[in-house]
């Protein structure tokens, strides 16, 4: 899942997450639109306004209504396409937010328990809830940012410019040099936390670490080594941080020095000018002198504003390696696949690329009862999750099939909801799969029977438990069944009182059951043997 | 356990950076209309001077504030969790999975509230009086604009937040039940497989939580601020529209008349960055509620016990576990058997048994009755152990019980682990992730290093391979010969000579009666 080269994010974002209009360059546009207007109308707000100062100072008339109501106007104008920009900036990304659950939901629906069981409910929450909005918070603020700052300043020299040459060749030639002292600075800073690459991933998440070992700290009176070991490791931690933001800041720092300095030298400049003290270039008043200054902290104000969500890069990065392809559009999923009948199957060269598992053949017919033997760890759970299309292998099977584990999934719900899931089923029905699987006493002295709430900690022993799992598949009707060592957490007569249970439900289905406890040979029309992640067919 | 003390530094730098960022503006616009009606003989080296001075000022107080905030900061981070680690001595936390990862956050979210929020805040204060004095000092017309600045400001800062407040509720709420909803729904993903979906190619899971709404409350928390920050522009462009309309003959050929308005027409950036600080606050209030609703479990400290001639049980269980109680005698030397299938109650007893766990009835050792809590020696090896973020030596002897070195190579060498070594190899995160298997071989070796009185081992052989299976039983066996060694399993070994065998088959009914099955 996570990549082993650091994947380019705007690559990943364009290859994965930008189909089929997940993310239109429409909206994009314009917001970054929205955006460079509101810059401009700030610069002829500021216009206004020093025409109004013009005329105080040195015109000595009170303000006239027309440059009054033009700063009206423009300041107005940037106040609300800021409150537009923000608005449609929620709403665009409210929409990919959306999509991306979607996706991943989707993607959860094809690789099923194959994926998730490989990482912690914890994990796949983090991977939800904070993951999606970083690549949605990342496009739309972060980008749409990035698109502004290199417009801006480029515009707002174009004016300074054109309204005097030599500030604004000044300010061309020392604007290229923050860009450029950003780069070395972040290299730096990229450079150090590579050096403390290891304190940072060993140490950081300690803390929680530490916690989650109480009761085995308690146990080992190990509680004052450790917290004395935890204080230690926070100092050294602490100190590899410092060591790296000493440098990271310097890039905002370089930002403040140039923004702050080109304020006070242009304002120094103009001043002179004015008093006649320099004369370079073309003559300066009031008015102009007062609009360059208000003017001139445009030039990096957006560029200030993309430091201020720097963050969100870094954030997306990591979202980008832990996704991958999970928020890519799925295809060719099993579970759009046709519910036809089972009439048997013929595999030739049947592969899987990851964890690798390969077949010359492998062949079964319709009430086939096939035999998955192999050591512990050999790759049993692989070939059934391929088999039922939960991983992409070159063959699967084409049909509907019920896929019985060895732990049993309850949800608190009601007995009902356990056996319907999202399905409905007549109570004649369910009590009859009941019988089936022996468990009707039980569910008969059930103080609401059909209808009793399981809870978190249902009334039921792990024998029983298997017994309603395999009453909940006999009411799908399927024609293939997978078992993956059903029995494995039960003791020896609980085991056999399964086995004799699922070799009468499943009689007439086709079956294949991975097991490594020992199951009467006789029940079985063939053998397929993993060794050296081979299968083998007998 | 609060940290009250206030980074009086850092307070400090930030209101220097702000204050010189705003006089060289204000300054500068003076400067420069004071220079386009300069009477001769106008002193304009000082102002020259002085806003270069006020322009490396800035420079060097951003710089130090960020520095300096930061350290105090992680300081902060720090204290908070040595002092959360502090208050649970002798204590379990009784959470979730993600109630403990998310203390985490929690400790930086009310360490970084100074720097996130206060000293936005302060800075926005300072700058706002100083302002106010100096307009009502110098007399400039219009001063009352920044009187109305001033209210405005406080106004919607106030409302900002309560709103803020509210918000952090609702967000709480929803993440709660997304966590809850979503847990269930990612344990049963083997079920998945019956309830997946299809319509023209659309594919849907029914019953997939969504955090839709959990993102709906962290969006109305940005958009608290977002909004506090746009509502206050729209008072600064009214003020400035006003004073400059009601100007005073007083203003004309007056530079000192440009300070006004060039406050105001500046005041969104200098003042009104206070508000996109909301959150820092709305996340200070969140987790703080979190810290203070964690709930504690003390484990008490029963005593130590090494029993010379057997442990016995009576009508032992659980409590609040709703299994059947049992009677049992346990000798002092040799393996014993705890046999049942899963959900039987097999690691509660265990558990209880070491002290982990509080219990209903007795634990008798050599005829003394002893009291509830964690019995010392009495070592109990989770069925899924925990393995620190640590060196393997430190996961062997977390304590400070230091066995011979050559003991520990021993142990891991019986036990099937010298591809392990070297001792000073780090485990877990940042380092080698040990299987399942690995797991439980380093807990059990952990144990046996701790000298401990009775031994109580949760699925021992559970996930091994057959070599390992007798790797580890012999290993048992051994351990046998001196002390109490009771495994719970649902897998009989082969090699291990079993003094005893315990079979647990209750179940309680729906109705909350025990039933015993046996």
């Amino acid at each position: 899942m996570s990549a082993e080269v650091p994947v380019s994010l705007p690559k990943w974002f364009r290859t994965t997450v930008a189909t089929e209009d997940a993310a239109p360059r429409g909206v994009f546009s314009l917001l970054v639109f929205l955006g460079v207007s509101r810059a401009i109308s700030m610069i002829l707000a500021y216009w206004y306004f020093a025409v109004l100062i013009q005329d105080w100072i040195v015109n000595d008339t009170l303000s006239s209504q027309t440059p009054l109501l033009g700063m009206l106007i423009c300041l107005t104008g940037a106040w609300l396409l800021q409150r537009v920009r923000a608005h449609q900036t929620e709403q665009a990304k409210a929409t990919l937010l959306l999509t991306l659950e979607k996706r991943l939901i989707a993607q959860f629906s094809c690789q099923q328990h194959a994926l998730i069981r490989q990482q912690s409910a914890y994990y796949w929450q983090t991977l939800w809830l904070q993951h999606l909005p970083a690549i949605a918070d990342w496009h739309y603020e972060y980008r749409v940012q990035q698109s502004i700052a290199a417009v801006v300043p480029i515009l707002v020299l174009a004016v300074i410019g054109w309204m005097n040459p030599v500030i604004g060749a000044g300010l061309l030639v020392a604007l290229p040099v923050v860009p450029l002292f950003m780069i070395v600075v972040g290299k730096g800073a990229a450079h150090l936390h590579q050096r403390h690459f290891l304190a940072f991933e060993r140490l950081g998440g300690m803390f929680v670490d530490r916690l989650k070992a109480l009761p085995m700290l308690a146990s080992f009176v190990a509680y004052d080594r450790q917290k004395a070991l935890l204080n230690r490791a926070s100092e050294q931690l602490n100190n590899a941080t410092m060591r790296v933001v000493t440098v990271a800041f310097l890039s905002n720092t370089v930002l403040d020095f140039f923004a702050t300095l080109c304020v006070a030298l242009v304002a120094v400049f103009i001043g002179f000018t004015l008093l006649g003290e320099i004369q370079v270039g073309p003559e300066i008043d009031l008015l102009t002198g007062l609009w360059i200054l208000l003017t001139v902290p445009l030039l990096l104000s957006e560029m200030k504003a993309l430091g201020q969500i720097y963050h969100q890069k870094a954030l997306a990065q990591s979202a980008a390696e832990a996704l991958g392809e999970l928020v890519s559009e799925p295809h060719d999923c099993l579970a759009s696949r046709p519910a036809g009948s089972f009439g048997g199957e013929h595999f030739a060269d049947f592969s899987l690329a990851s964890p690798k598992l390969t077949a010359s053949m492998l062949s079964i017919s319709k009430g086939d009862w096939v035999r998955l033997e192999g050591a512990s760890g050999a790759g049993k759970t692989l070939l059934l999750e391929a088999l039922a299309g939960q991983r992409d292998a070159s063959h699967r099977l084409n049909c509907q099939y019920v896929y019985l584990s060895q732990q049993v999934a309850l949800l608190p719900g009601t007995l009902r909801e356990n056996l319907c899931l999202d399905d409905h089923y007549a109570d004649e029905r369910l009590w009859k799969v009941l019988s089936q699987v022996q468990l009707s006493p039980w569910a008969k002295q059930l103080e609401n029977q059909l209808d009793t709430p399981f809870g978190e900690h249902p009334p039921l022993s792990g024998g029983e438990a298997q017994r309603l799992a395999i009453a909940r598949l006999l009411l799908r009707d399927a024609d293939v069944w997978l078992l993956d060592e059903p029995t494995a957490h039960l003791p020896q007569e609980q085991h056999v009182a399964i086995i004799e249970l699922l070799r009468v439900c499943c009689s007439s289905k086709t079956v294949i059951w991975a097991s490594h406890k020992t199951l009467p040979e006789c029940w079985f029309d063939k053998v397929w043997l993993i060794e050296n992640a081979e299968v083998q067919q007998r | 356990m609060t940290f009250t003390r206030v980074p009086w530094l850092t307070l400090l730098l930030a209101v220097f950076h702000g204050a010189s960022g705003l006089l060289v503006l204000i300054i500068a616009s003076w400067f420069i209309a004071a220079s386009a009606i300069a009477p001769v003989g106008f002193n304009y080296v000082v102002p020259a001077v002085v806003i270069r001075a006020l322009a490396l000022i800035r420079i060097g107080a951003g710089y130090a504030q960020m520095w300096a905030g930061h350290k105090d900061m992680l300081n902060r981070t720090r204290n908070w969790r040595l002092g959360l680690f502090s208050q649970l001595a002798g204590k379990r936390i009784e959470e979730r999975q993600w109630v403990v990862e998310a203390l985490s956050r929690h400790t930086e979210n009310l360490a970084s509230v100074w720097i996130g929020w206060a000293t936005h805040q302060a800075s926005a204060i300072v700058m706002l009086l100083a302002a106010l004095v100096t307009a009502t000092w110098l007399d400039l017309p219009g001063t009352y604009s920044l009187v109305l600045l001033g209210i405005a400001w406080l106004l919607i800062q106030l409302a900002l937040v309560l709103r803020g407040l509210q918000i952090a509720a609702r967000e709480i709420r929803h993440e709660q039940r997304f966590r809850f909803e979503s847990e269930h729904f990612l344990d049963t993903s083997s079920l998945w497989h019956l309830r997946v979906r299809s319509q023209n190619g659309n594919v849907s899971l029914p019953g997939a939580p969504s955090a839709t709404n959990y993102w709906q409350a962290q969006r109305d928390n940005r958009r608290a601020a977002e909004s506090a920050e746009w509502l206050f522009q729209g008072v600064c462009i009214g003020l400035l529209v006003s004073v400059m309309l009601l100007a005073p003959l007083s203003v004309l050929h007056a530079p000192l008349a440009v300070i006004i308005p060039m406050l105001l027409l500046a005041a969104p950036d200098w003042l009104g960055r206070s508000f996109k600080a909301g959150p820092a606050l709305t996340a200070y209030r969140q987790s703080q509620r979190a810290m203070s609703s964690l709930s504690f479990v003390p484990v008490g400290d029963a005593g130590q016990f090494r029993p010379r001639s057997g442990i016995e049980v009576r009508q032992f269980a659980a409590a609040d576990r709703s299994v059947p109680p049992i009677d049992f005698v346990l000798p002092a030397r040799g393996v014993a058997l705890i046999e049942g299938e899963s959900g039987s109650g097999k690691s509660t007893i265990l558990q209880a048994l070491a002290g982990h766990l509080r219990y209903t009835g007795e634990r008798v050792v050599d005829g003394d009755t002893i009291g509830q809590g964690l019995v010392k020696g009495w070592i109990y090896v989770e069925q899924a152990p925990v393995i620190l973020h640590s060196t393997l030596r430190e996961n062997l002897c977390p304590g400070d019980l230091k066995a011979p070195e050559s003991e520990l190579i021993e142990g891991l060498e019986a036990l099937g682990l010298s591809h392990l070594l070297p001792l000073d190899s780090w485990l877990g995160q940042g380092g080698r992730h040990l299987s399942g298997g690995e797991s439980k071989r380093v807990a059990l070796l952990r144990a046996a290093l701790s000298r401990p009185d009775v031994l109580l081992v949760d699925e021992p052989f559970e996930g091994l391979d057959t070599q390992n299976i007798r790797r580890v039983s012999g290993f048992l066996s051994r351990l046998g010969i001196t002390i109490p060694v009771v495994v719970a399993s649902h897998i009989t070994a082969v090699n291990v000579q079993i003094v005893q065998t315990i079979k647990v088959t209750g179940t309680v009914t729906a109705s909350g009666q025990i039933a015993q099955r046996a």
